[in-house]
Parts: structure tokens; C-alpha cells; sequence
């Protein structure tokens, strides 16, 4: 069936199984080779992106579920050359190894932020409580999104970054 | 010229060439890897850890709309591809023939156009099996009239695989006859998978005019992958290239040779082009390399303050049917002793 997904702020179209998995439409359909697979059971989070500005895992949806609806994929946080303040302090502060997780980190930490500017360590670790990360532990991964939140506030109490 | 940080060692912040394309969803793992004409492939598997295969039957499932082909291991042994060598002077199946040796093991692959495709075929598959006793504890497995698994290797009669020791015997047992007291403890180390969140996969691509094998992989040894797949298609190593993209994680569990690469490069020199078997979460976790799960005594010696003199240990690891690549601690199922 014919599908209308806007994907990160372009509208685009398809003819698809109603079977077919959001996360394969994100990779295969559209290209976007940056939303990963790790488990096909909703369990680890690396097929993350936002439905409507919603951390969704996109291994449990169907791309039909998306008709009419806005995707925002780990390409669409950068805004022209710009870094999104999530990516730059992912960068920052080393909260990857291997990359894989670190699509469905960020939109994740990018989601919260949005909706809880100033987010406690513990407040974090909830959010992200859905995504595995099997590299590196989570203790930069929390450092980055809170570097973030501080970021993208002006409020300057990004002290880890200095 | 670039002034640079002063270099502190230890603690000195370094930036990674990496993260940029990470960031950014401009990473390239396998599952990335797209070619002209690619095909996909997906595994069946057997739900027997021990059984004898007594048919199959693929004639269903090659008639499926988009199938291409349907591999076993008879097809595999036509080309005398069917077993693999190990680069532990072993041999493993790549597809089983006569029998499958664990759960979850390898005994056909169907090439599709798609992978959706591919899946569904899958289930019109017929195995004929017969089931016989699993053994499932490595003591079991040394018991007079365990079933012996690698029927394969002519004269076997037990599941013994190998004996190990190291150390000095003779201070040890010094110290302990000396001790004023030895403590002991039988435990069990369990078994753990390294569960990378990348599964493992490959794309295989053998060109009909050169033969020249290209295989992605998220290998974290692609030169001992290269020897082996040299060792099995009887290929020189410069008719073989193995491109390691980015990896996400491997944790020792992408060392091996598992059969999937060998059927995907298999199917891909049969068929003329670029084979993808992209394996899911559930084929990772029962069919490629685990470690630990010993089972262990040991023993201390000690004197009376609790000085430590000597130490002793007996272990005896869950091993795979099929002594795996290069790892002696990531095996795939089964058993034996020391």
C-alpha cells in the first residue's frame, strides 16, 4: 500500500508491504542506513527514532503505522553543518565506542531534553533504560546527554566539558 | 603549523577519527553494505541439539515466488564444501549431512531476492529427524554410555576432546601435604554470550569473471577468516579479500568462522552474485561463540595465619562439537572435559 512518512522534515513516499517493519522502511526503502538493528524484540533500542517527536523502537512498528505521520532519524538531528547540542556532546564527552547504539542514544537524550531542559543523572538513566549499550558502560552516555541539556540551555553547568 | 595539546599519557583526551561519522548516522556496518543484484539470504535450523537428518525436502520452498535457490548440505558436499576446516586442526559442518550436533545448528539457506522473502521460505522447509539423546553436561557427556556426538571422526568412541595441564605439579602437591589446612570449593563459572549488539553477518560477493571473492564481515579477525576460506575453497589468499567495515561490538563472538559466512560465499560463486545473510538476535545467542561456563573444583593450601601456599584447580568447560576458530573459550555448544 502507498505510505506518506516525513522523513526528517521532507515528506516522502512508498509502496509497501503492510507487513514491512518501520526500521526496514527507514533502511531499506528511504536509504537511511543510520537507524541500526540489534535485537527484533523491542528489547536493546538501536532502531530508535522519533514518531512525532516520540522515541519509538522502529523494529516493533510497521512502516504503515508512519502514514501521515513525522520520523526523525539519527540523520535528521544535525541541522545543516551544525551538530545537533546532543551529537556534539556525545562527541565531547566520548559517550560512544563501537557507534551502534549511539542513533537511538542520542534521539533518546535529544527527546528528553526537549521536554526536561535540566534532566537528573537519575532522570537519565530512566530515559535511556530502553537502549543497550554493550561497549562502553553508561557513564558517558549520561555525562554527554546532561552536557547536552546544559548546552542547549546556556545555563553553564556543563563543568565536565571544560 | 598545528599547535598540538600537550601529551599527558594517562587521563590526556584523544580525539577519535570515528565519531564524526557516528554521530551522524554515516557509519558503514555490514547490514550497510548494499551491492548491485545482491541477493539475501536467510539459515534454517535445526530445533534438535541431537539428531539424525533422515531427509529434506526444499521442493516447496524453491518453488516460492523470489527464491532463488535452496542450499544443504548435500548440495554443499557435491562440491565438497559441506565440511569446513577449523583453525584448531578440527573440521565443522558447514550444513549439516548426516546429522545436526547441536541446537540451532546449520542445515539449510535459502537465496532470495529479498530477505522477507528468504524468512518465508524458510517454513516450507521439511526436515525428517530423528531425534537422539542430548547431552547437555559435560558430565554426561564423559559417562560410558553417553551418546558420542562427533560420530564424524572416524574411531571415536567417547567425547573426550583433549586434556590440558599446567603449573608445577610437584611444589603444588608440596604445599598442599605441607598445609596446615586446605580449603575446597566445586562451582560453576556460567555461561555468558558476549552478545555484541551488531549481529553477525556478511556480504559475499564472488565475481563469475575473475574470481575474485570480496566478503564484508564483521569479522574481528579477517586475516584468519582469509586462511580459512582459502582452506575451504582451496583458493589462493589473493583470490580472497575480507573487508572488515565498522563493527558494532565483538567481544570476542566475531572471531570465528561460522557457517553462514561459508554458505553466503558458496551460494554467491553458485549463483553469480553478491550474497547478504544478516543473522537476527535468536540465531546469534544459540549459534555463535559463548564463553566460560566451567565447571570447577579448586583447592587452597594455607597455612595456619592464612598464608597462602598453593593453588589447584580442575575444570571441566562446556565445549563445542566442533573445536572452534581461534578461541579456545567462545565454542559452540556440547561437550567434553579435562
Amino acid at each position: 500500500m502507498e505510505i506518506t512518512v516525513t522523513v526528517n522534515g521532507e515528506p516522502r513516499t512508498a509502496d509497501v508491504e503492510p507487513r514491512m517493519l518501520l526500521v526496514h522502511l527507514i533502511r531499506e526503502t528511504f536509504g537511511l542506513t543510520g537507524t541500526h538493528i540489534g535485537c527484533d524484540t523491542t528489547s536493546c533500542g538501536a532502531c530508535t527514532v522519533l514518531l512525532d517527536g516520540v522515541p519509538v523502537k522502529s523494529c516493533t512498528l510497521f512502516g504503515v503505522q508512519a502514514d501521515g505521520r513525522s520520523v526523525t532519524t539519527v540523520e535528521g538531528l544535525a541541522s545543516g553543518g551544525e551538530l545537533h547540542p546532543i551529537q556534539a556532546a556525545f562527541k565531547e564527552h566520548h559517550g560512544l565506542q563501537c557507534g551502534y547504539c549511539t542513533p537511538g542514544m542520542m534521539l533518546v537524550g535529544a527527546a528528553l531534553i526537549e521536554r526536561n531542559p535540566a534532566p537528573t543523572e537519575e532522570e537519565v538513566r530512566f530515559a535511556i533504560s530502553g537502549n543497550i549499550c554493550r561497549c562502553t558502560g553508561y557513564m558517558n552516555i549520561v555525562k554527554a546527554i546532561q552536557a547536552a541539556a546544559a548546552a542547549r540551555t546556556g545555563s553553564g553547568a556543563d563543568e565536565s566539558a571544560a | 603549523m598545528a599547535q598540538t595539546e600537550e601529551i599527558r599519557g594517562i587521563g590526556h583526551r584523544v580525539r577519535r577519527v570515528e565519531d564524526d561519522r557516528f554521530i551522524r548516522g554515516k557509519g558503514t556496518y555490514v547490514d550497510d553494505v548494499k551491492l548491485p543484484g545482491m541477493l539475501h539470504m536467510a539459515i534454517l535450523r535445526s530445533p534438535y541439539a541431537h539428531a539424525i537428518i533422515r531427509g529434506i525436502d526444499t521442493s516447496r520452498a524453491e518453488a516460492h515466488p523470489g527464491v532463488v535457490a535452496v542450499v544443504t548440505g548435500e548440495l554443499l558436499a557435491q562440491h565438497n564444501l559441506a565440511w569446513m576446516p577449523t583453525l584448531s586442526y578440527d573440521t565443522q559442518a558447514v550444513l549439516a549431512t548426516d546429522k545436526v550436533r547441536f541446537q540451532g545448528q546449520e542445515v539449510a539457506a535459502v537465496i532470495a531476492e529479498d530477505p522477507y522473502t528468504a524468512k518465508d521460505a524458510l517454513e516450507l522447509i521439511e526436515v525428517d529427524y530423528e531425534p537422539l539423546e542430548p547431552i547437555v553436561t559435560p558430565q554426561r557427556a564423559l559417562e560410558p554410555d553417553a551418546p558420542v556426538i562427533r560420530t564424524d571422526k572416524e574411531g571415536k568412541t567417547d567425547n573426550h576432546i583433549y586434556d590440558w595441564e599446567t603449573g608445577d605439579k610437584e611444589a603444588t602437591d608440596r604445599a598442599f601435604a605441607e598445609a596446615d589446612r586446605i580449603v575446597a570449593l566445586d562451582t560453576h563459572y556460567p555461561r555468558c554470550h558476549p552478545a555484541p549488539l551488531e549481529t553477525c553477518g556478511c556480504v559475499a560477493d564472488v565475481n563469475p569473471a575473475t574470481g575474485q571473492a570480496t566478503i564484508w564481515m564483521t569479522s574481528q579477525a579477517p586475516h584468519a577468516i582469509r586462511t580459512v576460506f582459502a582452506l575451504v575453497a582451496g583458493l589462493p589468499e589473493e583470490k580472497i579479500r575480507i573487508i572488515s567495515p565498522d563493527i558494532g561490538g565483538g567481544f570476542g563472538n566475531k572471531v570465528p568462522v561460522y557457517p553462514g559466512y561459508v554458505v553466503a560465499t558458496a551460494a554467491s560463486l553458485l549463483l553469480g552474485r553478491p550474497v547478504k545473510w544478516i543473522e537476527d538476535r535468536t540465531e546469534n545467542l544459540i549459534s555463535t561463540g559463548f564463553a566460560r561456563d566451567f565447571h570447577m573444583h579448586g583447592e587452597l593450601a594455607l597455612k595456619a595465619d592464612g598464608t597462602m601456599t598453593g593453588l589447584r584447580s580442575r575444570s571441566s568447560p562446556t565445549r563445542a562439537p566442533s573445536t572452534p576458530t581461534p578461541s579456545p573459550q567462545s565454542s559452540r555448544w556440547a561437550c567434553s572435559a579435562s
